[in-house]
């Protein structure tokens, strides 16, 4: 039986229905139910077809009468591929031809795109219904005073000039530019005086006006061209960040915008608002704001770059703001390492590991608010309607359990490769994460709160404006850091479309298998990757707090004047000293030799961890250092005696030899600390006695157990030096080497040959019709008939892509790897909550790497395996333990107390506590974190594409520069479903199982 | 006595689905059975009261009869299935959005059980809310809250967050929010249920020294007769949904209606409550000595209950019974 129907059987056998106690089937019987029939499908077709799998997975030879079992006969799938040239898929020269691919081709080549033709309207007929529209909704908005009618009447507008309707009027612009100028500002001075919504509707409308008439005839319109015109408003925000971190403002290429329409309206209305309301803010606003329109209008002007002392000071007041000095010394560091580490570049005028910092900084820092902010907006609006949530939550689930790889599809196909695309790529990665966080935040705002808006008398706007989302706050802001985290993790895979900076940067050296120089750039990423997570989180914790009014202006804004002294001061330094300006290359510090030296003193055998000693050292010092701690840790002799036999037994087969201790000095320092430790003890000892009177010490414990305690230390104390010494001292004798690269090569054949190729060949095997037949019993075993079909489903219309084997590959490598990382988690997690300080630890630990973007697990695995099926299923195994201990973790500490409490009076000792009470109530949690581990490892599974690509990651990704876009979306869709089949059956389970144990209501 | 402030008149909440359907077809008034066999969820059944102005009515019951759901519904942050209610005249279930908004920005407040207070907002902003969202300026709302402030006790913590603050403290930020407005008729949705028994006490005589300036319709919910009885007007019992008695704190004890009031009243005071008038017998020619009818049992036990002879009860001079030790050692100890 493989792991994976053992994990199944789990599930079943757990899942007993209180429902229905009628009919009540043993855990036994519901295992041979579920996997009865599959096995002995596959079993069938194992034997008795004539089939072969080949090591590549490559299809070979007659299949026989029982081929439908392998694979859906090609009649009954869809033929999204045109598999017919496919059957040796090992061929390179094939060209997918079936609809997908050829739809998806046609929007390539701009077919599909070009609706201009058909929106080349006839102008007569369609502008005369096009005002009539106008006329139609400019009433009702003028008649309503909505904003809704007055947004529709703007969108027609906009709808007819993308149109070209409105091409006749050519008004040539430049005198009009003014004449509308003048009017829309006055206008929308008059509309902020009387916030009536005439005003309003004046402004917007013959702002709408002046721009649609001087931008007709630019252009024709396209969908594509559209897409791209709208990817094309990402530049300006995009020039605005990089310019400020590096690259300076020159002439700026605004997008096909009326700006200087835009600039005059903010300009005026902030400077309008500064004066009405004596408001420094507004001032400071406005002032920045004609700054900003000056340099971007005024074309010969050219700024510099925000020196790299002023970038690394505001992000130490930043930091200093949200979290303290702590906190401001990582977010320094972080700008500190960007600035300092890296190869200094090789010509003058080169990028350098700085400039693709702050690259991916502003990429990050645009694509965070968009994404937060559109996020945010869906989110609220699933959250107020019953139906748009009902619709989205199940479309989530589905683009969350899309690889990162799906998203950069349509987006090549739609705007082309580009920076922008990328950054619009990782927002719309980043989007989902943020709807769901906000759909929560704002449902589970408490009721009375909302009430109290209301009865406050809040209209609708103002309800959501004043209440909901300030309410909200905190979870929302859990939310911005989600979508940090996500935008870190996009950041390499986005530069497939084209995303410049560490990505790109990253993703050359790693196909090109530079690990040293991949290494160090995966380094730059984590540090930016810990920083943000952290200035983020803190932003989600930062509570509100009073101080006097009457206090002075420093101490009320102490973050503004230091930020503005910093701001200053580095101007200052900067335009003195060139070298606070842009750090000089001979400042730069590169460690990628480093790690290339590690990696090649391994494959070039040398060894490169040379420590002398025996081919056993490692491990026992491994064991020693474990027993040892263990003894401290649990103050028990037995551990101690474990530790000191251990030692002995090294010592006994020559392990220590190296160690060359030459007897004579060595003696008596040992026997002095020997010495000293018995003294030490016995007087100590004497001191208690004489308290004993009292019955108490000072620290107010019981005599009794510092005695223990006391004694304890002693005897350790003495043992410790006593061994050692010994040990120490017998030792002579010759030396070897180790190589630790040997060992995990060996041990990666060993572990391939005899287990993961041959598990890997019967996953291959694996009958479509018998999977399925296994999820949906399972399924139906565990809820009924919805999880039955829907998970019964998802494995149907994996096998009917056609991509069936590669799934299976996938699917073993997933197995295997969720097997261990179970395996290792569980039992990590249940002894991490065991006591709090360990537990404080873990936790901390477990943050740290949970801010990884996921490939950097692939670096330890390509240093010690190699690119190889080994390495893949190492990294899978390092980013899915995670979740695992984290839910592990949590679901033991979340065993309600008395619980625990009536378990100690009944008497029970800690282990059969945590076996009869504990670990019963933590199985749903845990069986989520398990969850959580298969969809972090299918991830990992797809990114290990990047190293080496197997099964669906290979169709992925071999598809992304390839023309065959269709076929990424189709497995991006599989893969997909692999994940929903297994988050569906675990999370019914889980959450019946919860609601049987009163966890939840 | 004038025109009510308030009138409910058959009013009905039921969770389910059409229920307004369901309602018509029972002719407006189901049975519970039918109720319960159908599969809906009753929380409000057939209530009808009037609260006249300057009134305090309270509203009691355990939890889940329903006493916050009718309160909700006369504000109408719940929609009724059935019934009409009247404020002031105006038919409130006819009002549109735009005059519900109006009517809570000037004639309603409410206060909540656990205090609803805008975590982000400092004491002085969640006091100016209402103020805010009306659209008055910064100066006026500023001087308006600040009075505010120093009405309910908290001078000096205008620029504290809630979190800054005991429960105590942060329910009287709630009572000044609904106050702020002025409002005409004053929900309270069980204050000071989640206070502790000492600061309760206090608040309830802060509640009760507000009131006696302001003179407020005010509609009181709780589930703590002690409490009831100290504030109250007028009480209305509560139970699954329908009110069972609506009456003085001393028509509840004299007279309940059901056992359930009954037990409700079993363990008050009742010596501080009734008053000589109520126990009284007709005049007898025995009496000797006399009490005044209006006093409560407590202060003029000592007097009865020494005197050998029936004691007579006057009101405005004249004799109209005469009261016994017996009557009243009955009343207190017998009749619970």
């Amino acid at each position: 039986m493989s792991d994976q129907t053992a994990s199944e059987t789990i599930d079943t056998s757990d899942a007993a229905p209180v429902d229905s106690p009628k009919k009540q089937l043993s855990g036994f019987q519901k295992t041979a139910i579920a996997l009865g029939p599959f096995l002995v499908l596959w079993f069938a077709w194992w034997r008795l077809g004539s089939q072969k799998i080949s090591r590549t997975g490559k299809y070979e030879g007659d299949s026989g009468a029982l081929e439908w079992l392998y694979r859906t006969p090609r009649t009954w799938t869809v033929d999204w591929f045109n598999f017919a040239g496919r059957d040796g898929f090992a061929s390179v020269s094939y060209k997918a031809t079936g609809w997908v691919n050829t739809w998806f081709d046609h929007l390539r080549y701009e077919e599909l795109l070009q609706f201009t033709v058909a929106w080349h309207l006839p102008k007569g007929p369609w502008l005369f219904i096009l005002a009539a529209c106008l006329i139609g909704t400019g009433w009702m908005a003028w008649r309503t005073q909505s904003s809704r009618w007055t947004a529709g009447t703007i969108s027609l507008a906009l709808f007819g000039w993308s149109a070209n309707l409105f091409d006749f009027m050519q008004i040539p612009p430049t005198p009009w530019v003014y004449v509308f100028l003048v009017i829309t500002v006055a206008a929308a001075i008059r509309s902020l005086q009387s916030r009536e919504f005439k005003w309003i509707a004046a402004t917007a409308s013959i702002g709408t006006i002046g721009w649609v008439a001087l931008q007709t005839n630019e252009e024709s319109f396209n969908v594509k061209a559209f897409f791209r015109l709208v990817a094309g408003w990402l530049e300006f925000p995009l020039d605005v960040t990089e310019g400020l971190l590096i690259s300076g403002y020159g002439p700026w290429h605004l997008p096909n915008m009326p700006w200087i329409f835009i600039f005059a309206l903010l300009v005026g209305g902030g400077g309008w608002l500064a004066w009405q309301r004596r408001s420094a803010t507004w001032t400071i606003s406005t002032v920045l704001l004609s700054w900003m329109a000056a340099v971007s209008l005024y074309e010969p002007w050219h700024i510099p770059a925000l020196p790299w002392v002023v970038i690394a000071g505001l992000f130490g007041v930043v930091g200093w703001k949200l979290g303290g000095w702590r906190l401001a010394l990582l977010s320094t560091g972080f700008i500190l390492y960007a600035a300092f580490v890296g190869e200094p570049a090789e010509q003058v005028g080169a990028e350098t590991r700085w400039d693709k910092t702050m690259i991916t900084l502003s990429a990050v820092l645009v694509a965070v608010p968009i994404a937060a902010v559109l996020g945010g907006f869906v989110g609220l609006v699933a959250a107020k309607r019953r139906r748009v949530e009902q619709f989205l939550i199940p479309l989530m689930n589905l683009t969350q359990a899309f690889p990162h790889f799906t998203f950069l599809i349509p987006i090549g196909v739609f705007i082309g490769i580009s920076h922008k695309a990328g950054v619009i790529a990782t927002i719309a990665y980043a989007i989902p994460p943020m709807a769901r966080v906000t759909i929560l935040g704002i449902q589970g705002i408490s009721k009375e709160v909302i009430e109290a808006g209301i009865m406050g008398g809040c209209t609708r706007r103002q309800m959501i404006w004043k209440v909901e989302l300030p309410a909200a706050r905190q979870s929302l802001l859990v939310g911005v850091n989600q979508v940090v985290m996500e935008c870190l993790a996009m950041v390499v895979i986005a530069s497939f479309v084209g995303t410049a900076g560490l990505g790109q940067d990253l993703l050359f050296r790693l196909t090109g298998l530079h690990i040293g120089a991949g290494v160090e750039i995966g380094i730059a990423i984590v540090v930016m990757a810990i920083t943000l997570d952290r200035l983020s989180q803190a932003l989600g914790q930062l509570q509100p707090s009073h101080h006097k009014i009457d206090a002075p202006f420093w101490k009320r804004h102490p973050y503004l004047l230091a930020s503005g002294a910093v701001v200053l001061g580095g101007l200052l330094a900067a335009q003195t000293w060139e070298a606070a300006h842009r750090v000089p290359n001979s400042w730069m510090w590169g460690h990628e030799g480093f790690w290339e030296w590690l990696v090649d003193k391994g494959k070039t055998d040398v060894a490169w961890w040379s420590l002398s000693g025996g081919r056993w050292l490692v491990p026992l010092l491994g064991v020693i250092g474990f027993a040892g701690w263990r003894a401290w840790d649990s103050r028990s002799y037995r551990w101690l005696i474990t530790t000191v036999s251990l030692t002995l037994l090294g010592w006994s087969v020559k392990l220590f030899d190296f160690l060359h201790l030459s007897s004579k000095p060595w003696t008596y320092v040992f026997v002095a600390c020997g010495l000293t430790a018995i003294i030490y003890g016995y007087s100590t000892l004497k001191k208690l006695n004489t308290t004993d009177n009292e019955g108490r010490t000072t620290s107010g414990l019981a005599n009794s157990e510092i005695l223990q305690s006391l004694r304890f230390k002693v005897a350790t104390a003495v043992t410790t030096i006593a061994t050692l010494g010994w040990v120490a001292l017998r030792t002579t004798g010759e030396s070897f080497t180790v190589n630790l690269r040997d060992y995990t090569i060996s041990f990666r054949d060993a572990l391939e040959s005899w287990v993961l190729l041959p598990m890997r060949d019967a996953y291959l095997t694996i009958p479509w019709v018998g999977l399925v037949i296994l999820f949906g019993v399972v399924g139906y075993l565990i809820n009924g008939r919805r999880p039955a079909l829907l998970a019964a489903g998802m494995i149907a219309f994996i096998s009917l892509t056609g991509f069936w084997w590669q799934a299976m590959w996938n699917l073993y490598q997933l197995t295997f790897a969720v097997v261990l990382a179970i395996v290792f988690g569980v039992p990590f997690g249940i002894w991490a909550a065991t006591r709090k300080r360990r537990n404080a630890v873990v936790q901390v630990l477990l943050d740290f790497f949970q801010t990884f973007p996921s490939f950097v697990y692939l670096f330890p695995a390509i240093m010690f395996f190699d690119v190889s099926e080994t390495a893949i299923i190492v990294a899978i195994v390092l980013s899915a333990s995670v979740p695992a201990i984290r839910y592990t973790i949590f679901g033991i500490q979340n065993v309600p107390e008395p619980l625990v409490e009536a378990s100690t009076m009944a008497g029970c000792t800690p282990r059969q506590t945590l076996w009869k009470v504990k670990l019963p109530m933590a199985v749903p949690e845990i069986m989520l974190g398990i969850n959580q581990t298969i969809m972090f490892g299918l991830f990992m599974v797809m990114i290990a594409g990047l190293i080496k690509t197997t099964g669906l990651a290979r169709e992925l990704i071999e598809a992304q520069p390839n023309i065959d876009s269709g076929r990424a979306i189709v497995a991006g869709i599989a893969v997909a479903c692999i994940g929903m089949a297994s988050d569906v059956l675990i999370s019914e389970w889980a959450d019946k199982r919860k609601r049987q144990l009163g966890l939840i209501s | 006595m004038n025109q009510p402030k308030l009138v409910c008149r058959n009013l009905w909440k039921l969770y389910g689905p059409e229920p307004e359907k369901f309602l018509a077809a029972h002719g407006g008034n189901p049975s519970a059975e039918i109720i319960k066999e159908e599969g809906y969820i009753p929380a409000v059944r057939n209530a009808s009261l009037e609260v006249q102005e300057g009134e305090i009515l309270v509203l009691m019951g355990l939890s889940g009869s329903g006493k916050s759901t009718l309160v909700r519904c006369m504000s109408r942050l719940i929609e009724p299935t059935a019934g009409e209610i009247d404020f002031d005249g105006q038919d409130l279930r006819a009002a549109s959005e735009r005059e519900l908004v109006e009517l809570r920005r000037h004639k309603m407040g409410m206060v909540f059980q656990h205090f609803a207070l805008f975590p982000n907002r400092t004491v002085l902003e969640n006091v100016a809310f209402p103020l805010e969202v009306q659209g008055v300026d910064r100066e006026t709302r500023q001087t308006k809250a600040l009075e505010i402030i120093d009405l309910v006790g908290l001078h000096g913590r205008g620029d504290y967050y809630p979190r800054e603050l005991s429960g105590g403290q942060q329910q009287r930020v709630g009572i000044g929010r609904s106050l702020a407005v002025e409002p005409d008729i004053w929900f309270l949705d069980e204050p000071f249920s989640a206070l502790d028994a000492l600061i309760r006490r206090d608040m309830q005589d802060e509640f009760l020294r507000l009131q006696s300036t302001l003179q407020k319709t005010i509609i009181f919910i709780t589930h703590d007769f002690d409490e009831a009885i100290r504030l109250a007007d007028r009480i209305a019992i509560m139970r699954d949904g329908v009110i069972d008695q609506l009456g003085t704190a001393e028509e509840l004890i004299t007279n309940p209606s059901s056992d359930y009031v009954a037990a409700f009243t079993k363990n008050v005071p009742k010596a501080k409550l009734l008053r000589v008038r109520t126990l009284m017998g007709p005049p007898s020619s025995s009496a000797k000595g006399e009490v005044e009818g209006d006093v409560f049992v407590a202060s003029a036990a000592n007097q009865i209950l020494h005197a050998t002879a029936p004691v007579g009860v006057v009101q405005d001079g004249e004799v109209v019974g005469s009261i016994t030790a017996a009557q009243v050692t009955e009343a207190l100890f017998e009749a619970g």
